[in-house]
């Protein structure tokens, strides 16, 4: 289970164990009241050390290679164009900042693109600051953070493409005639072309098609894989050696 | 609104243990804003699952209830840690859980928190569904829309559904009584018009365009015929 959006394996220079150094913050808002305000407060916190504030995400970006950035905070506008070129743009920078978003409407679809564009959190304009201050401490540990109606929002895509999985896997069912589930149970059993189309009273080359066929409908790419395909969804039963 | 003027959030709760479903419903009975209403009745706001023993079969319920009742929220309750078994139940259609190890009001905070559009955050249960909903998105194909197709004749439809059953050109021409070359001119001009080179594309089309019904029991289905009987290695068309 990856809890940093790096993937597993690679070594993160930006993420510390607890009681670590502090955490280097930069700030991203055009709102300039709002950010001066919040880069003083948080300055206050002798956890963190604000090492940039950006007007725009090009300041940003321009800033990046001559600044040390530990979680970057974006707060989201109203244009919300481009966020996932940058996301994309600060993915290219090592060490590479984590990215926590500030944003107003918690059920916008748009912030799940963002999340699984590179952004580590979301949290709400209506959260309070400790709530901040805890969401920049956990994503500087690479943990994901985001708001319940956020969650919510995520919980119901997932079953969504779930129900789309399901039914695409039913049509893939519905594709394959009966003679080709017993074409594939007989592979499963380890059969080779020549001895299924011996049991079946078939040529070669009929069940050749057939397994072609089959592959097609399946979408993969060898006779294993299509068993494995069918197996996996209690099509055929699991009767392989180990 | 204030709270008094809130209607109660109707509460159903299913298990196949009856006493952990009494006991559940006796607990949430009572409680300010909610109003316990029996399972089967079919008018709630949140509907409590137990997991119990056998979490495939919890799943195949929550699937089920999910395509029951689209408006309900559904809590998966006794999960053992925050897993990927959580994520399971998500996928289900699950819009919340409740852990083993939770208390009453912990149970009741989740009820209130999912009628309001509030599901529970933990990093690592996140990162998972993340990463889930990603694996998903790979494989998505985009939805062909039924307005972009030129409508089929009442007869190519007929012998659409005829292919979609198994049947080959011969036996839907012995059941519409015209001829093989007919069905074959038919079946040309629905490949045409879907716009794709073979039936069972046409076929799979017509099932994503809700052309045709997909059938809810899979046992007595056919498949697209591969020609048994026509040429071997010859796709008919």
């Amino acid at each position: 289970m990856p809890d940093s959006a790096d993937g597993p394996g690679r070594p993160d220079e930006t993420e510390r164990a607890a009681g670590e150094a502090t955490v280097r913050v930069a700030i991203v808002d055009p709102h300039q009241l709002f950010r001066e305000c919040l880069a003083g407060v948080l300055a206050g916190d002798r956890r963190l050390e604000v090492t940039g504030r950006f007007a725009s995400r090009q300041e940003a970006l321009d800033g990046l290679p001559r600044t040390r950035v530990d979680v970057l905070l974006l707060v989201l506008d109203s244009a919300a164009d481009a966020v996932c070129g940058f996301l994309q743009a600060v993915d290219e920078h090592s060490p590479k900042p984590k990215v926590m978003l500030l944003g107003r409407d918690e059920a916008d679809e748009r912030i799940l693109e963002y999340l699984d564009a590179g952004a580590s959190g979301f949290l709400a304009r209506d959260q309070s600051l400790t709530e901040l201050r805890a969401a920049i401490d956990a994503v500087s540990r690479g943990d994901r953070v985001c708001t319940p109606r956020l969650a919510s929002t995520m919980y119901a895509r997932l079953a969504r493409l779930g129900r789309e999985r399901r039914r695409r896997d039913k049509l893939d069912y519905l594709m394959l005639t009966p003679r080709e589930l017993e074409i594939l149970r007989l592979i499963a059993d380890g059969l080779s072309n020549q001895e299924v189309a011996r049991q079946l009273y078939l040529s070669v080359h009929t069940v050749k098609n057939h397994v072609h066929k089959i592959l097609e409908t399946l979408g993969v790419h060898s006779r294993w894989a299509a068993v494995q395909h069918a197996i996996e969804r209690g099509w055929i039963a699991d009767r392989r050696r180990r | 609104m204030s709270d008094s003027m809130r209607p109660s959030i109707r509460v159903a709760v299913s298990s196949r243990e009856r006493m952990l479903r009494e006991v559940l419903e006796a607990s949430l009975s009572g409680r300010e804003g909610l109003e316990v209403v029996p399972g089967d009745d079919e008018a709630f706001d949140v509907l409590l699952m137990d997991v119990g023993c056998d979490p495939a079969a919890a799943l195949a319920y929550t699937r089920e209830a999910r395509d029951r009742w689209p408006q309900a929220k559904l809590i998966a309750v006794g999960l053992e840690r925050e897993d990927e078994s959580v994520v399971e139940f998500i996928e289900a259609g699950a819009g919340g859980y409740v852990l083993k190890g939770s208390s009453p009001e912990d149970l009741v905070a989740a009820v209130r928190a999912a009628q309001q559009g509030l599901a529970p955050c933990a990093p690592r249960v996140v990162a998972s569904v993340l990463a889930r909903i990603a694996a998903l998105s790979r494989h998505a194909a985009p939805v062909p829309c039924a307005a972009e197709v030129e409508p089929l004749t009442l007869r190519e439809g007929q012998i659409l559904g005829l292919l979609a059953a198994g049947l080959g050109n011969k036996e839907v021409g012995q059941r519409l009584r015209i001829t093989v070359q007919t069905v074959k001119n038919h079946v040309h001009r629905i490949l045409e018009k879907l716009r794709v080179h073979r039936r069972r594309d046409a076929v799979r089309l017509a099932y994503d365009l809700g052309l045709l019904a997909e059938p809810k029991d899979l046992s007595g289905r056919g498949g697209i015929a591969r020609g048994e009987g026509e040429e071997d290695g010859l796709d008919p068309f």
